[in-house]
Protein backbone atom coordinates (compact mmCIF):
# COMPACT_ATOMS: atom_id res chain seq x y z
CA UNK A 1 0.00 0.00 0.00
CA UNK A 2 1.72 3.54 -0.76
CA UNK A 3 1.64 6.16 1.66
CA UNK A 4 -1.26 8.08 1.54
CA UNK A 5 -0.42 11.20 -1.32
CA UNK A 6 -0.84 14.70 0.10
CA UNK A 7 -2.10 16.99 -2.86
CA UNK A 8 -0.33 19.93 -4.36
CA UNK A 9 -1.43 23.46 -3.71
CA UNK A 10 -2.81 25.85 -6.30
CA UNK A 11 -0.12 27.64 -5.96
CA UNK A 12 2.28 24.83 -6.53
CA UNK A 13 -0.09 23.59 -9.41
CA UNK A 14 -0.21 27.17 -10.99
CA UNK A 15 3.98 27.14 -11.33
CA UNK A 16 3.60 23.67 -12.56
CA UNK A 17 1.14 24.86 -14.62
CA UNK A 18 3.22 27.78 -16.24
CA UNK A 19 6.14 25.47 -16.30
CA UNK A 20 8.12 27.54 -14.00
CA UNK A 21 8.28 24.20 -11.77
CA UNK A 22 11.52 22.24 -12.34
CA UNK A 23 11.38 18.95 -11.50
CA UNK A 24 9.61 16.21 -13.58
CA UNK A 25 8.99 13.87 -10.52
CA UNK A 26 6.63 16.53 -9.36
CA UNK A 27 4.50 16.26 -12.88
CA UNK A 28 4.67 12.93 -12.30
CA UNK A 29 2.83 12.90 -9.13
CA UNK A 30 0.20 15.69 -10.18
CA UNK A 31 -0.57 12.97 -13.17
CA UNK A 32 -1.08 10.00 -10.94
CA UNK A 33 -3.14 11.78 -8.19
CA UNK A 34 -6.72 11.83 -10.20
CA UNK A 35 -7.53 15.22 -7.69
CA UNK A 36 -4.75 16.77 -8.73
CA UNK A 37 -4.56 15.56 -12.42
CA UNK A 38 -8.27 17.05 -12.04
CA UNK A 39 -7.26 20.69 -10.84
CA UNK A 40 -4.32 20.77 -12.98
CA UNK A 41 -6.22 20.04 -16.05
CA UNK A 42 -8.71 22.77 -15.02
CA UNK A 43 -6.01 25.55 -14.55
CA UNK A 44 -4.35 24.82 -17.31
CA UNK A 45 -7.81 24.64 -19.02
CA UNK A 46 -8.31 27.70 -17.88
CA UNK A 47 -4.43 29.43 -18.68
CA UNK A 48 -5.59 28.64 -21.91
CA UNK A 49 -8.76 29.87 -22.34
CA UNK A 50 -6.88 33.63 -21.36
CA UNK A 51 -4.71 32.93 -23.79
CA UNK A 52 -7.16 32.43 -26.05
CA UNK A 53 -8.62 35.36 -25.11
CA UNK A 54 -6.49 38.07 -25.12
CA UNK A 55 -4.55 37.07 -27.75
CA UNK A 56 -3.26 39.92 -29.67
CA UNK A 57 -4.46 39.16 -32.81
CA UNK A 58 -8.07 39.36 -31.42
CA UNK A 59 -7.12 42.39 -29.66
CA UNK A 60 -5.48 44.81 -32.67
CA UNK A 61 -6.66 44.33 -35.89
CA UNK A 62 -3.51 43.80 -38.45
CA UNK A 63 -4.36 46.96 -40.56
CA UNK A 64 -4.17 49.17 -37.31
CA UNK A 65 -0.91 47.46 -35.80
CA UNK A 66 0.58 47.62 -39.49
CA UNK A 67 -0.03 51.37 -39.94
CA UNK A 68 1.30 51.93 -36.50
CA UNK A 69 4.64 49.56 -37.23
CA UNK A 70 5.46 51.11 -40.85
CA UNK A 71 4.82 55.27 -38.54
CA UNK A 72 7.60 53.76 -36.10
CA UNK A 73 10.13 52.51 -39.27
CA UNK A 74 9.81 55.90 -40.77
CA UNK A 75 10.91 57.24 -37.00
CA UNK A 76 13.80 54.58 -36.78
CA UNK A 77 15.22 52.83 -39.34
CA UNK A 78 13.56 54.37 -42.36
CA UNK A 79 13.68 57.86 -40.88
CA UNK A 80 13.92 60.08 -44.07
CA UNK A 81 16.44 63.18 -42.76
CA UNK A 82 15.11 64.82 -45.92
CA UNK A 83 12.07 67.51 -45.58
CA UNK A 84 9.22 64.83 -45.68
CA UNK A 85 11.15 64.02 -42.56
CA UNK A 86 10.93 66.89 -40.64
CA UNK A 87 7.49 67.31 -41.72
CA UNK A 88 6.54 63.82 -40.39
CA UNK A 89 8.53 65.13 -37.31
CA UNK A 90 6.21 68.18 -36.73
CA UNK A 91 3.20 66.42 -37.74
CA UNK A 92 3.45 63.69 -34.99
CA UNK A 93 4.60 66.53 -32.20
CA UNK A 94 1.44 68.20 -33.44
CA UNK A 95 -0.20 65.10 -32.85
CA UNK A 96 0.97 64.63 -29.32
CA UNK A 97 0.35 67.99 -28.92
CA UNK A 98 -3.17 67.47 -30.19
CA UNK A 99 -3.67 64.65 -27.79
CA UNK A 100 -2.02 65.93 -24.99
CA UNK A 101 -3.14 69.28 -24.62
CA UNK A 102 -7.03 70.54 -24.34
CA UNK A 103 -5.62 74.00 -24.94
CA UNK A 104 -4.14 73.31 -27.82
CA UNK A 105 -7.06 71.65 -29.14
CA UNK A 106 -9.14 74.90 -28.29
CA UNK A 107 -6.77 76.87 -30.34
CA UNK A 108 -6.57 74.66 -33.01
CA UNK A 109 -10.05 74.89 -33.05
CA UNK A 110 -10.26 78.80 -33.37
CA UNK A 111 -7.24 78.96 -35.66
CA UNK A 112 -9.32 76.87 -38.12
CA UNK A 113 -12.84 79.02 -37.49
CA UNK A 114 -10.90 81.79 -38.46
CA UNK A 115 -9.12 80.44 -41.24
CA UNK A 116 -12.63 79.69 -42.30
CA UNK A 117 -14.30 82.83 -42.15
CA UNK A 118 -11.55 84.17 -43.93
CA UNK A 119 -12.51 83.95 -47.29
CA UNK A 120 -16.06 85.02 -45.95
CA UNK A 121 -15.06 88.41 -44.45
CA UNK A 122 -13.30 89.24 -47.81
CA UNK A 123 -16.25 88.44 -50.00
CA UNK A 124 -18.12 90.81 -47.19
CA UNK A 125 -14.97 93.52 -47.63
CA UNK A 126 -14.76 93.24 -51.25
CA UNK A 127 -17.80 92.39 -52.95
CA UNK A 128 -20.68 93.38 -50.30
CA UNK A 129 -19.28 96.41 -48.76
CA UNK A 130 -18.85 98.38 -51.67
CA UNK A 131 -22.73 97.71 -53.58
CA UNK A 132 -23.94 98.93 -50.28
CA UNK A 133 -21.34 101.73 -50.01
CA UNK A 134 -24.07 104.60 -50.92
CA UNK A 135 -26.02 103.45 -48.59
CA UNK A 136 -24.40 103.69 -45.38
CA UNK A 137 -22.19 107.20 -44.50
CA UNK A 138 -20.92 108.57 -41.16
CA UNK A 139 -21.07 112.62 -42.44
CA UNK A 140 -23.08 114.64 -44.99
CA UNK A 141 -21.83 117.65 -43.90
CA UNK A 142 -18.67 119.41 -42.23
CA UNK A 143 -19.77 119.99 -38.18
CA UNK A 144 -21.75 123.29 -38.38
CA UNK A 145 -19.46 125.06 -35.62
CA UNK A 146 -17.21 126.71 -38.28
CA UNK A 147 -13.79 128.25 -36.95
CA UNK A 148 -13.83 130.50 -39.44
CA UNK A 149 -17.50 132.27 -39.06
CA UNK A 150 -17.41 135.87 -38.13
CA UNK A 151 -19.48 136.43 -35.10
CA UNK A 152 -20.61 139.94 -35.88
CA UNK A 153 -24.54 140.54 -36.48
CA UNK A 154 -25.84 139.86 -40.29
CA UNK A 155 -25.61 142.34 -42.56
CA UNK A 156 -28.51 144.09 -43.85
CA UNK A 157 -28.87 143.39 -47.55
CA UNK A 158 -31.66 145.22 -49.42
CA UNK A 159 -31.91 143.27 -52.77
CA UNK A 160 -35.13 145.18 -53.82
CA UNK A 161 -32.21 147.89 -54.72
CA UNK A 162 -30.36 146.05 -56.78
CA UNK A 163 -31.01 146.64 -60.42
CA UNK A 164 -31.40 143.74 -62.95
CA UNK A 165 -28.85 145.16 -65.35
CA UNK A 166 -25.92 145.93 -62.64
CA UNK A 167 -25.85 142.36 -60.82
CA UNK A 168 -25.18 140.51 -63.79
CA UNK A 169 -22.08 143.74 -64.21
CA UNK A 170 -21.10 142.70 -60.75
CA UNK A 171 -20.76 139.50 -60.73
CA UNK A 172 -19.39 138.44 -64.05
CA UNK A 173 -16.46 141.03 -62.75
CA UNK A 174 -16.37 139.47 -59.01
CA UNK A 175 -16.74 135.87 -59.40
CA UNK A 176 -12.73 134.84 -60.65
CA UNK A 177 -11.65 137.03 -57.52
CA UNK A 178 -14.72 135.20 -55.02
CA UNK A 179 -13.42 131.77 -56.41
CA UNK A 180 -9.86 132.13 -55.80
CA UNK A 181 -10.49 133.22 -52.34
CA UNK A 182 -13.10 130.88 -51.28
CA UNK A 183 -10.87 128.22 -52.87
CA UNK A 184 -8.49 128.74 -50.49
CA UNK A 185 -10.74 129.32 -47.24
CA UNK A 186 -12.80 126.95 -48.18
CA UNK A 187 -9.78 124.40 -48.75
CA UNK A 188 -8.33 125.86 -45.58
CA UNK A 189 -11.84 124.58 -43.58
CA UNK A 190 -11.87 121.47 -45.34
CA UNK A 191 -8.09 120.66 -44.16
CA UNK A 192 -9.17 121.41 -40.34
CA UNK A 193 -12.70 119.87 -40.77
CA UNK A 194 -11.07 116.53 -42.26
CA UNK A 195 -14.64 115.85 -42.69
CA UNK A 196 -15.51 112.64 -44.86
CA UNK A 197 -18.42 112.08 -46.74
CA UNK A 198 -19.45 108.64 -48.34
CA UNK A 199 -22.63 109.49 -50.26
CA UNK A 200 -23.24 107.04 -53.36
CA UNK A 201 -25.35 107.73 -55.97
CA UNK A 202 -28.55 109.42 -55.33
CA UNK A 203 -32.14 108.45 -57.30
CA UNK A 204 -33.76 112.08 -56.77
CA UNK A 205 -32.52 115.26 -58.52
CA UNK A 206 -32.23 116.94 -54.68
CA UNK A 207 -30.09 113.83 -53.54
CA UNK A 208 -28.17 114.26 -56.46
CA UNK A 209 -27.34 117.58 -56.07
CA UNK A 210 -26.66 117.25 -52.42
CA UNK A 211 -24.60 114.59 -52.99
CA UNK A 212 -22.51 116.53 -55.44
CA UNK A 213 -22.12 119.08 -53.14
CA UNK A 214 -20.95 116.93 -50.92
CA UNK A 215 -18.41 115.16 -52.48
CA UNK A 216 -17.47 118.77 -53.62
CA UNK A 217 -16.85 119.89 -50.24
CA UNK A 218 -15.10 116.85 -49.35
CA UNK A 219 -12.84 117.39 -52.28
CA UNK A 220 -13.92 114.50 -54.72
CA UNK A 221 -14.54 115.29 -58.28
CA UNK A 222 -17.10 118.12 -59.84
CA UNK A 223 -18.97 116.06 -61.81
CA UNK A 224 -22.47 117.97 -61.13
CA UNK A 225 -25.67 117.45 -62.37
CA UNK A 226 -27.13 119.35 -65.55
CA UNK A 227 -29.58 121.85 -64.71
CA UNK A 228 -31.77 124.26 -66.78
CA UNK A 229 -30.54 127.26 -64.68
CA UNK A 230 -28.02 128.77 -64.45
CA UNK A 231 -24.53 127.94 -66.23
CA UNK A 232 -22.49 125.82 -64.44
CA UNK A 233 -18.86 126.91 -63.57
CA UNK A 234 -16.33 126.10 -65.82
CA UNK A 235 -14.34 122.56 -65.64
CA UNK A 236 -11.31 124.52 -64.33
CA UNK A 237 -13.53 126.76 -61.52
CA UNK A 238 -13.07 125.98 -57.98
CA UNK A 239 -14.61 123.83 -56.02
CA UNK A 240 -16.12 126.09 -53.88
CA UNK A 241 -17.64 127.96 -57.17
CA UNK A 242 -19.56 124.31 -57.93
CA UNK A 243 -20.74 124.39 -54.04
CA UNK A 244 -21.88 127.97 -54.55
CA UNK A 245 -23.17 127.57 -58.02
CA UNK A 246 -25.30 124.18 -56.61
CA UNK A 247 -26.49 125.83 -53.69
CA UNK A 248 -28.33 128.12 -56.22
CA UNK A 249 -29.67 125.23 -58.00
CA UNK A 250 -30.98 123.69 -54.65
CA UNK A 251 -32.88 126.96 -54.37
CA UNK A 252 -34.10 126.81 -57.54
CA UNK A 253 -35.76 123.55 -56.53
CA UNK A 254 -37.11 124.95 -53.35
CA UNK A 255 -38.43 127.73 -54.77
CA UNK A 256 -39.61 126.04 -57.98
CA UNK A 257 -42.02 123.71 -55.50
CA UNK A 258 -42.94 126.22 -53.11
CA UNK A 259 -41.26 126.89 -50.10
CA UNK A 260 -42.67 126.39 -46.73
CA UNK A 261 -43.84 129.50 -44.42
CA UNK A 262 -40.63 130.29 -42.79
CA UNK A 263 -39.31 131.39 -46.11
CA UNK A 264 -42.04 133.98 -47.08
CA UNK A 265 -39.27 136.20 -47.30
CA UNK A 266 -36.80 134.81 -49.85
CA UNK A 267 -40.12 133.31 -52.01
CA UNK A 268 -41.26 136.80 -52.17
CA UNK A 269 -38.08 138.09 -53.62
CA UNK A 270 -37.17 135.93 -56.03
CA UNK A 271 -40.59 135.08 -57.09
CA UNK A 272 -41.95 138.54 -57.80
CA UNK A 273 -38.94 138.08 -60.30
CA UNK A 274 -38.89 137.35 -64.04
CA UNK A 275 -36.85 134.03 -64.22
CA UNK A 276 -34.04 135.36 -65.08
CA UNK A 277 -34.07 138.40 -62.35
CA UNK A 278 -34.40 135.46 -59.93
CA UNK A 279 -31.29 133.36 -60.42
CA UNK A 280 -29.71 136.57 -60.20
CA UNK A 281 -30.63 137.23 -56.65
CA UNK A 282 -30.42 133.44 -55.84
CA UNK A 283 -26.52 134.28 -56.90
CA UNK A 284 -26.12 137.34 -55.03
CA UNK A 285 -27.47 135.52 -51.81
CA UNK A 286 -25.09 133.09 -52.92
CA UNK A 287 -22.35 135.66 -52.69
CA UNK A 288 -24.16 137.24 -49.49
CA UNK A 289 -23.68 133.92 -47.72
CA UNK A 290 -20.19 133.33 -48.35
CA UNK A 291 -19.77 137.01 -47.21
CA UNK A 292 -21.47 135.63 -44.10
CA UNK A 293 -19.60 132.85 -43.52
CA UNK A 294 -16.50 134.56 -43.20
CA UNK A 295 -15.13 133.51 -46.34
CA UNK A 296 -14.60 136.79 -47.95
CA UNK A 297 -12.77 138.86 -44.85
CA UNK A 298 -9.42 140.39 -45.89
CA UNK A 299 -8.94 141.47 -49.77
CA UNK A 300 -11.89 141.06 -50.71
CA UNK A 301 -12.20 142.01 -54.73
CA UNK A 302 -13.42 145.26 -55.32
CA UNK A 303 -16.37 144.47 -57.21
CA UNK A 304 -17.80 142.42 -54.66
CA UNK A 305 -17.64 144.78 -51.84
CA UNK A 306 -19.36 147.28 -54.03
CA UNK A 307 -21.90 144.51 -54.64
CA UNK A 308 -22.13 144.41 -50.84
CA UNK A 309 -22.13 147.45 -50.14
CA UNK A 310 -25.09 148.06 -52.85
CA UNK A 311 -27.01 145.03 -50.92
CA UNK A 312 -26.70 146.39 -47.80
CA UNK A 313 -28.73 149.09 -47.13
CA UNK A 314 -32.31 149.53 -45.22
CA UNK A 315 -33.88 146.44 -45.95
CA UNK A 316 -31.83 144.47 -43.54
CA UNK A 317 -34.92 142.35 -42.40
CA UNK A 318 -35.59 141.15 -46.61
CA UNK A 319 -31.60 139.96 -46.64
CA UNK A 320 -31.50 138.39 -43.43
CA UNK A 321 -33.66 136.04 -45.02
CA UNK A 322 -31.75 134.55 -47.06
CA UNK A 323 -28.27 135.09 -46.05
CA UNK A 324 -28.82 134.10 -42.30
CA UNK A 325 -31.27 133.48 -39.29
CA UNK A 326 -33.45 130.88 -40.68
CA UNK A 327 -32.66 130.22 -44.28
CA UNK A 328 -28.76 130.96 -43.30
CA UNK A 329 -27.43 130.26 -39.66
CA UNK A 330 -23.62 130.18 -40.32
CA UNK A 331 -22.84 126.91 -41.80
CA UNK A 332 -22.57 125.30 -45.50
CA UNK A 333 -26.24 123.89 -44.79
CA UNK A 334 -28.77 124.26 -41.88
CA UNK A 335 -31.10 122.22 -40.50
CA UNK A 336 -34.18 125.07 -41.43
CA UNK A 337 -32.93 125.17 -44.92
CA UNK A 338 -32.47 121.00 -45.30
CA UNK A 339 -36.37 121.52 -44.03
CA UNK A 340 -37.28 123.21 -46.82
CA UNK A 341 -35.96 121.25 -48.84
CA UNK A 342 -37.30 117.89 -47.33
CA UNK A 343 -40.77 119.72 -47.39
CA UNK A 344 -40.84 120.87 -50.93
CA UNK A 345 -39.40 117.36 -51.99
CA UNK A 346 -41.03 114.74 -49.51
CA UNK A 347 -41.98 112.37 -51.84
CA UNK A 348 -38.48 112.28 -53.85
CA UNK A 349 -36.56 112.26 -50.96
CA UNK A 350 -38.54 109.59 -49.01
CA UNK A 351 -37.68 107.29 -52.12
CA UNK A 352 -34.51 106.85 -51.73
CA UNK A 353 -31.89 106.04 -48.17
CA UNK A 354 -29.93 109.37 -49.13
CA UNK A 355 -33.29 111.15 -49.00
CA UNK A 356 -34.21 109.90 -45.34
CA UNK A 357 -31.19 110.12 -44.30
CA UNK A 358 -31.16 113.82 -45.19
CA UNK A 359 -34.70 114.45 -43.46
CA UNK A 360 -33.17 112.72 -40.28
CA UNK A 361 -30.37 115.37 -40.20
CA UNK A 362 -32.70 117.87 -40.72
CA UNK A 363 -35.06 116.81 -37.92
CA UNK B 1 7.18 36.93 -27.91
CA UNK B 2 8.62 34.56 -30.10
CA UNK B 3 11.48 32.75 -28.85
CA UNK B 4 13.90 33.59 -31.56
CA UNK B 5 14.19 37.02 -30.76
CA UNK B 6 16.34 36.35 -28.15
CA UNK B 7 19.98 34.93 -28.34
CA UNK B 8 21.34 34.96 -31.50
CA UNK B 9 18.24 36.71 -33.26
CA UNK B 10 18.59 39.84 -30.85
CA UNK B 11 17.28 42.90 -33.18
CA UNK B 12 19.72 45.33 -30.68
CA UNK B 13 22.73 43.70 -31.67
CA UNK B 14 21.95 42.94 -35.12
CA UNK B 15 21.40 46.84 -35.24
CA UNK B 16 24.69 47.54 -33.99
CA UNK B 17 26.28 45.57 -36.35
CA UNK B 18 24.49 47.32 -39.02
CA UNK B 19 21.92 45.58 -39.80
CA UNK B 20 18.18 46.98 -39.39
CA UNK B 21 16.54 43.97 -40.72
CA UNK B 22 16.13 41.98 -37.90
CA UNK B 23 14.64 45.22 -35.83
CA UNK B 24 12.45 46.22 -38.74
CA UNK B 25 10.93 42.50 -38.85
CA UNK B 26 10.97 42.90 -34.88
CA UNK B 27 8.87 46.03 -35.16
CA UNK B 28 6.33 44.39 -37.98
CA UNK B 29 5.57 41.38 -36.25
CA UNK B 30 5.56 42.28 -32.47
CA UNK B 31 4.07 46.00 -32.54
CA UNK B 32 0.54 43.91 -32.29
CA UNK B 33 1.80 42.10 -28.97
CA UNK B 34 2.76 45.45 -27.29
CA UNK B 35 -0.09 46.96 -28.36
CA UNK B 36 -2.24 44.42 -26.90
CA UNK B 37 -0.17 44.49 -23.76
CA UNK B 38 -0.43 48.52 -23.49
CA UNK B 39 -4.84 47.91 -23.86
CA UNK B 40 -4.73 44.84 -21.64
CA UNK B 41 -3.29 47.22 -19.18
CA UNK B 42 -5.37 49.65 -19.43
CA UNK B 43 -4.57 52.23 -21.87
CA UNK B 44 -6.69 54.04 -23.99
CA UNK B 45 -6.21 53.14 -28.41
CA UNK B 46 -4.53 56.81 -28.88
CA UNK B 47 -2.18 56.32 -25.55
CA UNK B 48 -1.42 52.32 -26.69
CA UNK B 49 -0.07 53.51 -29.61
CA UNK B 50 1.62 56.26 -28.08
CA UNK B 51 3.29 53.76 -25.67
CA UNK B 52 4.59 51.30 -28.05
CA UNK B 53 6.22 54.36 -30.21
CA UNK B 54 7.78 55.41 -27.58
CA UNK B 55 8.81 51.74 -26.41
CA UNK B 56 10.43 51.55 -29.86
CA UNK B 57 11.96 54.45 -30.49
CA UNK B 58 13.72 53.79 -27.15
CA UNK B 59 15.08 50.73 -28.14
CA UNK B 60 16.41 51.89 -31.30
CA UNK B 61 18.21 54.86 -29.65
CA UNK B 62 19.71 52.56 -27.04
CA UNK B 63 20.54 49.91 -29.13
CA UNK B 64 24.35 52.01 -29.08
CA UNK B 65 24.54 51.03 -25.60
CA UNK B 66 22.91 47.99 -25.38
CA UNK B 67 24.55 45.00 -24.08
CA UNK B 68 22.70 41.67 -24.26
CA UNK B 69 21.87 40.21 -20.62
CA UNK B 70 19.82 37.18 -20.34
CA UNK B 71 16.15 37.04 -22.88
CA UNK B 72 15.95 39.76 -25.39
CA UNK B 73 11.99 39.41 -24.98
CA UNK B 74 12.45 40.05 -21.67
CA UNK B 75 14.61 43.20 -22.32
CA UNK B 76 11.26 44.91 -24.70
CA UNK B 77 9.38 43.81 -21.62
CA UNK B 78 11.18 45.70 -19.22
CA UNK B 79 11.28 48.82 -21.53
CA UNK B 80 7.64 48.77 -22.03
CA UNK B 81 6.80 48.49 -18.31
CA UNK B 82 9.19 51.69 -17.53
CA UNK B 83 7.47 53.35 -20.55
CA UNK B 84 3.80 52.07 -18.95
CA UNK B 85 4.89 53.12 -15.33
CA UNK B 86 6.16 56.42 -17.21
CA UNK B 87 2.78 57.16 -18.42
CA UNK B 88 0.80 56.14 -15.69
CA UNK B 89 2.87 59.04 -13.89
CA UNK B 90 1.93 61.39 -16.57
CA UNK B 91 -1.60 60.05 -16.43
CA UNK B 92 -1.43 61.38 -12.51
CA UNK B 93 -0.50 65.01 -13.36
CA UNK B 94 -3.45 65.26 -15.65
CA UNK B 95 -6.83 64.99 -13.80
CA UNK B 96 -9.59 63.82 -15.50
CA UNK B 97 -7.31 61.63 -17.90
CA UNK B 98 -8.18 58.61 -15.91
CA UNK B 99 -6.77 54.40 -17.21
CA UNK B 100 -8.71 53.44 -19.85
CA UNK B 101 -9.54 50.61 -18.77
CA UNK B 102 -10.70 49.13 -22.07
CA UNK B 103 -12.47 52.63 -22.73
CA UNK B 104 -14.56 52.51 -25.80
CA UNK B 105 -11.77 51.61 -28.19
CA UNK B 106 -11.26 48.31 -25.59
CA UNK B 107 -15.10 47.96 -26.08
CA UNK B 108 -14.87 48.43 -29.63
CA UNK B 109 -11.91 45.82 -30.22
CA UNK B 110 -14.01 43.48 -27.62
CA UNK B 111 -17.16 43.79 -30.30
CA UNK B 112 -14.95 43.26 -33.16
CA UNK B 113 -13.35 40.04 -31.41
CA UNK B 114 -16.89 38.65 -30.73
CA UNK B 115 -17.95 39.44 -33.64
CA UNK B 116 -16.05 36.73 -35.56
CA UNK B 117 -18.53 34.19 -37.13
CA UNK B 118 -19.14 31.36 -35.13
CA UNK B 119 -20.12 27.90 -36.05
CA UNK B 120 -23.22 28.01 -33.87
CA UNK B 121 -24.85 30.93 -32.25
CA UNK B 122 -25.62 29.28 -29.16
CA UNK B 123 -21.89 28.87 -29.04
CA UNK B 124 -20.69 32.13 -30.16
CA UNK B 125 -23.06 33.64 -27.41
CA UNK B 126 -21.65 31.71 -24.67
CA UNK B 127 -18.24 32.62 -26.13
CA UNK B 128 -18.92 36.28 -25.70
CA UNK B 129 -20.47 36.19 -22.01
CA UNK B 130 -17.19 34.47 -21.13
CA UNK B 131 -14.74 36.56 -23.27
CA UNK B 132 -16.97 39.45 -21.31
CA UNK B 133 -16.26 38.06 -17.78
CA UNK B 134 -12.72 37.60 -18.16
CA UNK B 135 -12.16 41.32 -19.48
CA UNK B 136 -14.53 42.22 -16.38
CA UNK B 137 -12.22 40.38 -13.82
CA UNK B 138 -9.06 41.76 -15.50
CA UNK B 139 -9.93 44.92 -14.97
CA UNK B 140 -10.62 44.33 -11.13
CA UNK B 141 -7.02 43.29 -11.38
CA UNK B 142 -4.92 45.93 -9.78
CA UNK B 143 -2.10 47.45 -11.69
CA UNK B 144 0.62 44.87 -10.07
CA UNK B 145 -1.45 41.77 -10.17
CA UNK B 146 -2.29 42.61 -13.69
CA UNK B 147 1.45 42.66 -14.94
CA UNK B 148 2.66 39.69 -13.52
CA UNK B 149 -0.43 37.86 -14.71
CA UNK B 150 0.28 39.57 -18.07
CA UNK B 151 4.12 38.92 -18.28
CA UNK B 152 3.54 35.43 -16.59
CA UNK B 153 0.69 34.03 -18.27
CA UNK B 154 0.09 35.89 -21.46
CA UNK B 155 4.14 36.55 -22.27
CA UNK B 156 4.89 33.21 -20.61
CA UNK B 157 7.83 34.53 -18.80
CA UNK B 158 9.43 32.66 -16.04
CA UNK B 159 8.99 33.71 -12.79
CA UNK B 160 12.75 34.62 -12.41
CA UNK B 161 12.72 36.88 -14.90
CA UNK B 162 9.43 38.70 -13.98
CA UNK B 163 11.09 39.30 -10.69
CA UNK B 164 14.46 40.77 -12.26
CA UNK B 165 12.44 42.74 -14.49
CA UNK B 166 9.93 44.11 -11.78
CA UNK B 167 12.64 44.43 -9.06
CA UNK B 168 10.98 42.26 -6.78
CA UNK B 169 11.62 38.88 -4.82
CA UNK B 170 10.41 35.93 -6.95
CA UNK B 171 8.46 34.81 -3.75
CA UNK B 172 5.93 38.64 -4.62
CA UNK B 173 5.86 37.16 -7.87
CA UNK B 174 4.63 34.07 -7.06
CA UNK B 175 1.98 35.51 -4.57
CA UNK B 176 0.70 38.03 -7.02
CA UNK B 177 0.49 35.34 -9.73
CA UNK B 178 -1.67 33.29 -7.68
CA UNK B 179 -4.02 35.68 -6.47
CA UNK B 180 -4.45 37.00 -9.99
CA UNK B 181 -5.35 34.17 -11.30
CA UNK B 182 -7.83 33.16 -8.29
CA UNK B 183 -9.63 36.30 -8.94
CA UNK B 184 -9.62 35.90 -12.54
CA UNK B 185 -11.54 32.64 -12.06
CA UNK B 186 -13.41 33.38 -9.51
CA UNK B 187 -14.81 36.42 -12.02
CA UNK B 188 -15.05 33.80 -14.82
CA UNK B 189 -16.75 30.89 -12.31
CA UNK B 190 -19.05 33.68 -10.84
CA UNK B 191 -20.77 34.21 -13.94
CA UNK B 192 -21.07 31.04 -14.57
CA UNK B 193 -22.89 30.59 -11.54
Amino acid sequence: MSAPHEHFTEARLLELALECGEPEAERESVRACPTCARRSRELAGFLDTCRATFVPERIVTAASADTLARSVLAATTREDPGWRGDLRLFGRFARARWRSSFLVRIAAASLLLHVAALPVLAYYGLVIVPERRGEFFTMIEPPRTLPVVAEEPPRDVELDELSADEIPETLEVDTAGLTVLNSIQWARFQLSRGAPVAVGEPATEVTRMLAARSRLIAGGERGVPASDGPEAPEAGASAVAHVLWLDVLLDRFLLERGVPPGFSGAVGIALARPERQADLVLAAAALARARSYGLLEGDEPAGLARLVERVQGPHQARVRTLTSGALRPRAPLDRAWIAALAAAAEAELARDPIGSAWLAWGE
Amino acid sequence: MKESWDFGQDPLVALQRGDPGLFEAFVLSETPTFLAFFLRLGARRAEAEDLVQDLFLKLFRNAENYQPKGRFAAYAFRVARNAWIDGARRRAHRPGEGRGDGGPEGDALLDARIAAPAEEPGAALAEREEVERLHAALATLGQHHRLVFELGVLQELPYGTIAEMLDIPIGTVKSRMFHAVRKLRAGLAGGEA
